[in-house]
């Protein structure tokens, strides 16, 4: 849904990937006008299509929790890593960061 | 009824309220029929998780809203801080008319704690608390 066209990945290693924003997506410029943020809930759904190429099926999050957002984060940084970890059963731990910061942290349970 | 495009910063296609049903100084109930240009729709027709805690966030932005026009002050771009838990039961459709019942349960300075419960109908297809912060 966003894969490739929102975002792009450049690398992965583990459960860790690396990538980048389109800052040319018709959503930066709705969200918000003349001042370009990532939408949190675009974070989620990120995390979300990442699950379901890693487990090469569908799979969408029925819970969240414990999320936070740290900072705003916007379209022009060149390399974000998220990592997506599995912890208990159909459950995983994501962090977004830049570098050694912290911008965005939920456990989703899936199904 | 105020015009929601009033009362948030979003613009299309990442809007995902249409309507403030109701609003009162604590409480509010905001409308959203799901849109096939919506940009998070899961198997093109249904609104995937992402897209119903967007929808949250912005009937809680719609609320704070009314409250900045009310009080004569410009809408702000607001920032959801966190989300204790949300919980979906089932993702609407296309087409589908939801309502999101927003409740004030905090409010200190430019942060607003509410609690959120989405129905399609009258059944309960979500609920959550979220924290939304005001650009200062």
């Amino acid at each position: 849904m966003l894969k490739d066209t929102f975002y792009r990945i450049s690398a992965q290693e583990g459960d860790t990937y690396i990538f980048s924003f389109n800052s040319e997506h018709p959503i930066f410029k709705a969200h918000f006008p003349g001042k370009p943020i990532v939408p949190g809930a675009c974070l989620v759904q990120m995390a979300q299509e990442i699950l379901c190429t890693r487990r090469n099926q569908q799979v969408r999050f029925r819970m969240i929790s414990n999320l936070k957002f740290q900072h705003p984060l916007t379209p022009d940084i060149p390399s974000i890593q998220v990592q997506v970890t599995s912890k208990e059963e159909n459950q995983v731990k994501v962090t977004y960061s830049v570098g050694n910061e912290g911008y965005a942290f939920f456990t989703g349970t899936y199904e | 009824m105020m015009d929601v495009l009033s009362l948030i910063p979003q613009r299309p296609p990442f809007v995902f309220v249409e309507k403030v049903v109701d609003c009162d100084t604590n409480s509010a109930t905001i409308q959203y029929t799901v849109r096939d240009d919506c940009p998070l729709l899961e198997n093109d027709h249904e609104l995937s998780t992402a897209g119903l805690m967007e929808h949250v966030a912005q009937s809680c932005a719609t609320f704070v809203g009314v409250q900045q026009v009310e009080k004569h002050l410009p809408i702000k771009i607001g920032y959801i801080g966190g989300v204790k838990k949300l919980e979906v039961l089932t993702h609407p459709h296309v087409g589908e008319v939801i309502t999101t019942d927003v409740t004030l349960s905090q409010q200190v300075f430019n942060i607003s704690q509410m609690d959120c419960i989405t129905k399609l109908g009258s059944d309960e297809i979500a609920r959550t608390s979220i924290k939304l912060a005001l650009e200062e």
